[in-house]
């Protein structure tokens, strides 16, 4: 079918051209052309009548076309449309994604045709569900480290007091070290793994989106949108080496020395890194603040202005092909309308499911850096009276730091997904 | 714990060595540090109670066994070395209440160098992330 489509397409602009003249608007026309114009114009009424007379049986069938009919071909097109896309890869990471309960899905395929289908309402359900589900597993999974670092803090209070009245302070401070130890080494067990999701979590975005633009961008080829799909191509090659390695290979050391830092800091009381902790905090945010607004600027600029390009291209070949094809230019103009709405379907769905697929990803290693984070704070609270303030500290710094991990993954995902509402809003040719 | 009693051996004590440093002031030293080693066995009744209840607490939080004992034992190095170095200055040998001192803390970093290690160790790990 995008044999046809490209077919159509092309020697349409060419007839739009030559049948200038006729019209009499433009006045660009070569005398060379109005010499030769009557033969030609007798020539092309002869192959005219030709092809309106092979075209007017069909046509005449056309006509008898109800809604129903019109639906059902559309519905045929998508189908055949959806068949012949490749999106083995994409099933692939699908089936390997586990977490979340999208098993209702069975596949993308089934998904796009449920959205397609207008079926698709079952996703607000899941979702909360599997958000409810996410928490609670999150909650379970933090809650024992939390409260061994809440008695460790109280152990640490009744062992400090009662041996307050030594005469050397060194053996208080040592009880103080080996308490800080314990819960650093809890904590930071609990960061290393969370650190580690993060990657992870970011990779596999990366991943997607691998699988998904490529197969968006075919499809906005198909509908004709070429300066569209060279604005998005390099946003895509950008946004998937470019950001996520400014990620991995900035916010996220960043943040490993922001928590190496608030360790070391409050581990004795004459070294004070507080400030230090804080520059690199600021760093990473203003680093991934700055490159966030102007991806976003970019993106939505460029997007939107080779979309509108691409929509004047397929709405003045379309143009063409209506009013140069004269009497069976209407229906082909028509036909290719629906062509394209089928693209436009398997396009914006498509979009969909990506888009339900990244939150699916993200959702569970944000609630469980969320839960972790809100834990953390609670515990810096409980422990700030009974403990000693270097621990409170602590342990509030690094759930504040926390944050940055948060951010760095939201970011990305914000990204993904602003590309795939642009790559569905924009290009929605004859729709 | 019987807090009368202790108070009552160490006055009797504390009356004693004065009675004897202006008769015989070399046995007065020896009569503290009896009055000391009668009040230590007395608390250690009563301390190995609040080390039974220091393990409920910890069986109860699910804190690893090994730290608890760690600490337990610094602490109770921590006192010790106390008693001896104070000893030690009451005997009027304040160089080697000193070297006691040292040694406390030398053991007391010995036994939290596990915990240590692995707060290294784990801040190295990160580091390398």
């Amino acid at each position: 079918m995008t044999v046809i489509n490209n077919a159509l397409y092309k020697p349409s602009l060419p007839l739009a051209q030559k049948s200038l003249p006729y019209l009499k608007k433009i006045p660009n026309n070569s005398p060379l052309w109005v010499k030769k114009t009557r033969k030609k114009k007798f020539l092309f009424f002869v192959a005219m009548f030709i092809v309106v007379a092979i075209a007017i049986i069909p046509s005449v069938l056309a006509e008898n076309k109800g809604l129903e009919e019109v639906e059902k071909e559309l519905g045929q097109n998508v189908e055949d449309k959806l068949d012949e896309l490749n999106l083995s890869e994409l099933e692939d990471y699908f089936n390997n994604m586990q977490e979340g309960s999208l098993s209702t899905w069975g596949s993308v395929k089934a998904f796009v045709k449920q959205v397609i289908k207008g079926d698709f309402q079952g996703g607000y359900n899941d979702f909360f569900k599997a958000s409810v589900t996410a928490l609670g597993k999150s909650a379970l999974d933090t809650l024992p480290s939390l409260l061994s670092i809440v008695a460790i803090a109280i152990l640490f209070s009744i062992l400090s007091n009662m041996s307050s009245n030594f005469v050397h302070k060194s053996t208080n401070e040592i009880i103080y070290f080996v308490c800080f130890s314990a819960i650093a080494v809890i904590l930071l067990g609990k960061v290393v793994s969370l650190i580690m999701m993060t990657g992870n979590t970011i990779k596999g975005m990366q991943r997607l989106m691998e699988l998904v633009f490529p197969v968006m961008l075919t499809l906005i080829t198909s509908l004709g949108g070429v300066i569209t799909v060279s604005a998005y191509q390099p946003m895509m090659a950008v946004i998937s080496t470019g950001v996520v390695g400014v990620i991995t290979s900035f916010i996220m050391p960043c943040f490993i020395a922001t928590v190496v830092l608030s360790v070391v800091g409050n581990l004795s009381p004459s070294v004070k890194l507080e400030k230090l902790n804080k520059f690199f905090r600021s760093t990473g945010e203003v680093v991934l603040g700055l490159m966030f607004s102007l991806f976003m600027t970019f993106v939505t600029l460029q997007g939107i202005t080779g979309a509108i390009a691409d929509s004047i291209s397929v709405k003045s070949a379309k143009f063409a092909i209506s009013s140069y094809v004269p009497i069976l230019g209407g229906y082909l103009s028509e036909g290719f309308d629906l062509i394209l709405a089928s693209i436009v379907l398997i396009k914006n769905s498509l979009g969909l499911a990506g888009v339900i697929i990244m939150l699916t990803v993200i959702l569970m290693p944000v609630l469980k850096i969320t839960v972790f984070t809100l834990g953390v704070k609670l515990v810096s609270g409980l422990i700030e009276p009974i403990g000693d303030k270097r621990m409170s500290d602590f342990i509030s710094t690094l759930g504040s730091n926390m944050r940055m991990l948060i951010v760095a993954i939201l970011a990305v995902s914000f990204m993904f997904f602003i590309m795939i509402m642009l790559v569905i809003y924009t290009c929605n040719m004859g729709v | 714990m019987d807090i009368f009693r202790v108070i009552g051996i160490g006055l009797l004590g504390a009356i004693i060595a004065l009675m004897l440093k202006q008769s015989r002031s070399e046995f007065s030293m020896l009569a503290v540090l009896a009055t000391g080693v009668i009040i230590l066995i007395i608390i250690l009744n009563s301390l190995s109670e609040v080390i039974v209840a220091f393990n409920k607490i910890v069986i109860k939080s699910g804190i690893s066994q090994e730290l608890f004992t760690g600490l337990i034992k610094i602490i109770g190095v921590g006192y010790v070395t106390e008693y001896g170095a104070s000893m030690c200055d009451d005997l009027g040998c304040g160089s080697i209440s000193k070297k006691i001192h040292l040694a406390g803390k030398i053991g007391i970093f010995l036994m939290a160098l596990p915990i240590v290690m692995a707060l290294i160790d784990i801040i190295g790990e990160i580091v390398k992330l």
